[in-house]
């Protein structure tokens, strides 16, 4: 063994010192010769008789030097080199067969490295903190009217009073803290930008564990005092885009809604937020709260477990502690969300929190891809295999040939593994390119604000699948190949190979798993297409051309609420005077964007309308400004829209509903004027207009109340505006109005308001895209291995079918022979196929609009779609086994 | 000519394996040698019975080299010319003593072995 790993030492080092180990011995050879001479001329040789006889007793100079080179490891090297090229050489060659094999390897590692790194972002990276594991999230339980139902809010804040003396009296907890998400106008004297930020505690990094790249982290000492701290710590993401990753960063200013804050420190690479979606750019003290136009009075809590505690045991002291605060202070004196808290409730946060929902939301869709995705990877090892086979029985003569002249065996299967690995390798790295361009798809393809990078241990683990399955491959052939009878394999006989018709049982099988798999492919994406369409053919209700919306950030611009209002109304007035205009209007949010508190609902009453036994009638609830209908293209029915003066004060006084609204309560007659109660406040109905859908597009359509928007309402409005012609060519115009009014106010988010309803459907769109994508490129690999395998078959058989036709066979029961093998062979997929099918498609439930995941019509035109492929597939090879000429076939005989 | 052919022929072609035993010898008895004198050794010792390529020593070398059973470097010879001059290791001595050892017990066993048929 030692030998052994000595003269593989020496044969490296001879590889690289090759050179001058060749010059060595050339001078060795020389010296000894000039000896030989020498001895030959004392003994009375001439000079020419004794360089013979000194040739003559050193042997061939020329062969040992050539054994000398064998030895020293360089021809390892040369075999190599020439392996690659040859392997290159056939790559080029067979372009198909290179592209179709090492494409569908990209594919398969390409989309699970891309969809499992998406899924590890959000679902199971922790937190790049120190001992992740002890972080909790410290929420308020909440169980909602009607109490039978049992259903309970989780996850709510917790009230600053409560916060606070949790942080003071706990046990169980080595730190506490508190953090809240707003956005921020930040003006360095060039550029006002809005970014979204974070109001945090004091101990926040500290707890947390995440420290400076730059300058220091906060201090209990930066969050003593309300408003007096004007410190704020950037994150290293912004400070590399904002700031150029300036190394003097450190003790700059910046304006942060107006005021002078200075930068006091970087917070550490790779740490975003404790929510999987967000990453603010900056994190000001939580007593910088009214400056940052906070009016919540309650936070979300963290807190890190002291070592060795559970979070059972935590669960139970700090609810204890909640429970003794609240008697003490009394629920009356805390916010009103809290009286029926009834407990503390402890969740593990070391993979960090998802407020967005965004965790819910995804989950399921991308556990959904990444079981596709899988299925690519297995489809794309089963063609890899089955393109392999093939090649190796196609290239029977070449490796018999190569052997009869005298290769050894070993140097023909490391010929052909090393072909197996260099197609591998393409493959890989091809599949690395399409893991970067997925994730950047995928990304653009979610509502994520920060960066994902790849997972390099699914590129690892999907690599050597596929590698190995190259290999494995490439070596089953390389073996058998190299174990046949020469004589029968150069007569070009098709019974030639010993153990053929085991492989061709393989290959067989290849076939009818890789139909099976697309079947399942083939429904999974006909049923989303088919969502997908029913969802674009859902009658909205409004327009949505036309339209485009931004953000104007009035309320961290330093404006009063009544300000406010006039800032509106005016901007109003100005853009509508715009050509090109057709009408401006203000949203808290978009219809169809998703709405962070859910859909606002209330209970309704209608005076001499009875509500039916046991249910309590309820109707949606939308707060808006003048010109909504209008800007949206919600026709006005009967009676008026709202005017500014309707939302002055907070007292509601009128509303006006939808027709739906009107037609269950009121039937034919006239509602306007009519008054009703919504919520418990008095209203007069004022107009009606037709039905929309504004929450989302697979709701139904619902009753619905519009309310002017009171003032506390109106900070942080989206500005809508309804052009005449094209939208995008008016907003250069609106900034520039914006402007004029007052050169403060930030205008960010520009979108129109087709690309913001095409976001609501990104998800649907998403699945329907890539797994109609996925079920085309199986459907393709399915025929392809098809076509493969029954070439191959009617190849073989061709002697037989010359002798039939010979004794009086028609073309059709040729052809029929032939075909009957595909059929065979598709039937048997396809009954694998459907089962699976269903069994996959359960998993769809819930993600699919307006058909059920086991739609018969879709299910039918995908085996439909698949018959006919593979009938095709069949009927080539079938077609020329039909045109055999007997006479062309006996002859040959 | 003729009469060099019929000399040549008279030689006993050099056993397999047996060169590596015969340089580490020389190496061991004789010092450090350049790889002419180790032929000339071996020529000398063997009295002409054994036919030896002289280059096949150099092969013989590398190989032990490699085994790390002999080590090199550079020096003058004795006319003056570069020459590689080898010496023997510690590990190459040690590979010595039992190559000695096995040969002898082989050769024993064989000539008993001739004896026997001898007497048949």
């Amino acid at each position: 063994m030692i030998h052994y790993l000595r003269a593989l030492a020496a044969r490296i080092r001879g590889f690289f010192g090759d050179r001058r180990a060749d010059q060595e011995l050339d001078d060795e050879i020389e010296t000894h010769l000039r000896l030989l001479m020498e001895r030959y001329v004392r003994q009375g040789m001439t000079e020419d008789e004794a360089s013979q006889a000194a040739c003559r007793q050193f042997g061939n100079a020329t062969l040992l030097k050539e054994a000398h080179r064998d030895m020293r490891g360089i021809r390892f090297i040369e075999t190599l080199i020439q392996d690659v090229r040859y392997g290159l050489r056939m790559m080029l060659k067979h372009k198909v067969f290179t592209a179709v094999a090492a494409l569908s390897l990209a594919l398969g590692i390409g989309a699970n490295t891309a969809i499992f790194s998406l899924l590890d972002a959000l679902l199971l990276k922790t937190l790049p903190v120190k001992n992740p594991e002890q972080l909790v999230f410290v929420g308020g339980l909440e169980y909602q009217y009607p109490p039978q139902l049992d259903r309970a809010l989780r996850n709510i804040p917790i009230p600053d009073p409560v916060y606070r003396e949790m942080s003071e009296k706990n046990k169980v907890f080595s730190g506490i803290f508190t953090y809240n998400w707003v956005e921020a106008t930040v003006n360095d004297g060039s550029l006002a930008e809005r970014v979204s930020g974070q109001l945090v505690s004091g101990n926040f990094f500290t707890v947390m564990g995440v420290g400076a790249h730059l300058g220091r982290i906060f201090t209990d000492d930066d969050d003593r005092t309300p408003g007096a701290h004007f410190v704020t710590v950037i994150s290293y993401d912004y400070w590399r885009s904002r700031f150029g990753a300036d190394p003097n960063i450190v003790g700059k200013k910046i304006s942060i809604n107006t005021r002078p804050f200075t930068i006091i420190g970087v917070s550490a690479q790779g740490f975003n937020d404790v929510d999987v979606g967000a990453a603010p750019a900056l994190r000001v003290p939580m007593m910088m709260k009214d400056l940052m136009h906070d009016p919540r009075n309650d936070t979300p809590v963290m807190a890190r477990l002291k070592p060795g505690i559970s979070i059972e045991q935590a669960q139970v002291a700090a609810d204890a502690l909640f429970q003794s605060i609240i008697r003490e202070y009394g629920a009356s004196s805390l916010s009103n969300r809290y009286s029926n808290a009834s407990r503390i409730e402890l969740s593990p946060a070391g993979r960090g929190v998802s407020a967005s929902e965004l965790r819910d939301r995804y989950l399921q869709p991308l556990l959904f891809l990444l079981c596709l995705v899988g299925m690519v990877l297995l489809i794309a090892c089963l063609n890899i295999a089955n393109l392999l086979l093939a090649r190796a029985a196609a290239r029977r003569k070449e490796i018999a040939v190569r052997l009869a002249v005298g290769a050894g065996r070993l140097r023909l299967i490391r010929q052909l593994l090393t072909e197996s690995f260099l197609l591998s390798t393409l493959g890989g790295a091809l599949g690395l390119v399409f893991a970067r361009i997925g994730t950047d798809l995928l990304l653009g393809l979610l509502p994520l604000t920060r960066e994902i990078k790849l997972d390099m241990r699914m590129l690892g683990i999907t690599l050597v699948v596929t590698v190995l399955t190259g290999v494995l491959f490439g070596l089953a052939p390389a073996l058998q190949a190299t174990r046949f009878d020469l004589i029968p394999a150069l007569k070009n006989d098709a019974a030639g190979m010993r153990g053929g018709r085991r492989k061709w049982e393989l290959r067989r099988l290849l076939v009818v798993l890789q139909v099976a798999l697309s079947l399942v492919f083939l429904v999974c994406g006909g049923l989303f297409v088919r969502s997908l369409q029913n969802l674009k053919a859902v009658d909205l209700g409004y327009t949505s051309d036309q339209i485009v919306s931004m953000s104007l950030a009035l309320g961290t611009s330093g404006y009063t609420t009544d300000q406010q209002r006039s800032f509106y109304q005016q901007l109003s007035e100005r853009l509508t005077a715009l050509p090109g205009v057709k009408s401006a209007t203000y949203a808290k949010s978009m219809p169809l964007e998703p709405k962070p508190y859910g859909k606002e609902e209330g209970e309704i009453e209608v005076p001499g309308s009875h509500s039916p036994p046991n249910e309590k009638l309820t109707t949606l609830m939308h707060p808006i400004t003048p010109q909504f209908f209008a800007t949206f293209g919600i026709p006005l029915l009967r009676g008026r829209d709202f005017n500014w003066q309707d939302s002055v004060g907070r007292i509601y006084k009128v509303v006006i509903v939808n027709d739906r609204f009107a037609r269950y309560f009121f039937g034919n007659e006239n509602p306007l004027g009519k008054r009703i109660s919504v919520a418990g406040f008095e209203f007069e109905i004022v107009g009606v207009v037709g039905d929309a859908r504004l929450n989302s597009l697979k709701e139904t359509m619902s009753r619905t109340v519009y309310y002017p928007a009171f003032t506390a309402l109106l900070a942080n409005q989206r500005l809508c505006v309804r052009a005449m012609g094209d939208a995008g060519a008016l907003i250069a115009a609106i900034r520039n109005e914006v402007r004029r009014l007052d050169p403060n106010v930030p205008v960010y988010d520009i979108k129109t308001f087709a690309d913001q309803i095409d976001e609501s459907i990104s998800r649907e769109r998403l699945i329907a895209l890539l797994s109609s994508f996925f079920g085309l490129f199986a459907l393709l690999l399915a025929g392809l291995g098809l076509y493969g395998v029954m070439a191959y078959a009617v190849a073989r058989r061709t002697r037989e079918i010359g002798i039939r036709m010979a004794l009086g066979a028609q073309a059709g029961n040729v052809l029929w022979l032939a075909l009957r093998e595909t059929l065979l062979l598709v039937s048997i997929g396809v009954a694998i196929g459907l089962p699976a099918a269903l069994a996959v498609t359960r998993l769809t439930r819930g993600m699919l609009f307006g058909l059920t995941e086991n739609d018969p019509l879709t299910i039918g035109l995908a085996t439909l779609v698949m018959m006919a492929i593979a009938a095709m597939a069949g009927y080539l090879p079938a077609r020329r086994a039909a045109q055999v000429d007997p006479m062309m076939v006996l002859r040959q005989e | 000519m003729s009469k060099g052919r019929n000399i040549e022929a008279q030689k006993a072609e050099v056993l397999q394996g047996t060169l590596d035993l015969m340089v580490l010898k020389v190496l061991d008895a004789l010092g450090p040698r350049h790889g002419y004198g180790i032929a000339r050794r071996i020529e000398q010792v063997s009295d002409q019975v054994l036919q030896l390529n002289e280059g096949t020593v150099y092969t013989s070398l590398l190989r032990l080299q490699q085994r790390g059973w002999i080590t090199s470097e550079w020096g003058t010879s004795e006319n003056n010319r570069k020459a590689k001059y080898y010496s023997i290791t510690k590990s190459g001595r040690k590979q010595l003593a039992g190559e000695t050892e096995n040969w002898e017990r082989i050769a024993g066993v064989i000539g008993r072995l001739l004896r026997l048929e001898g007497q048949e």
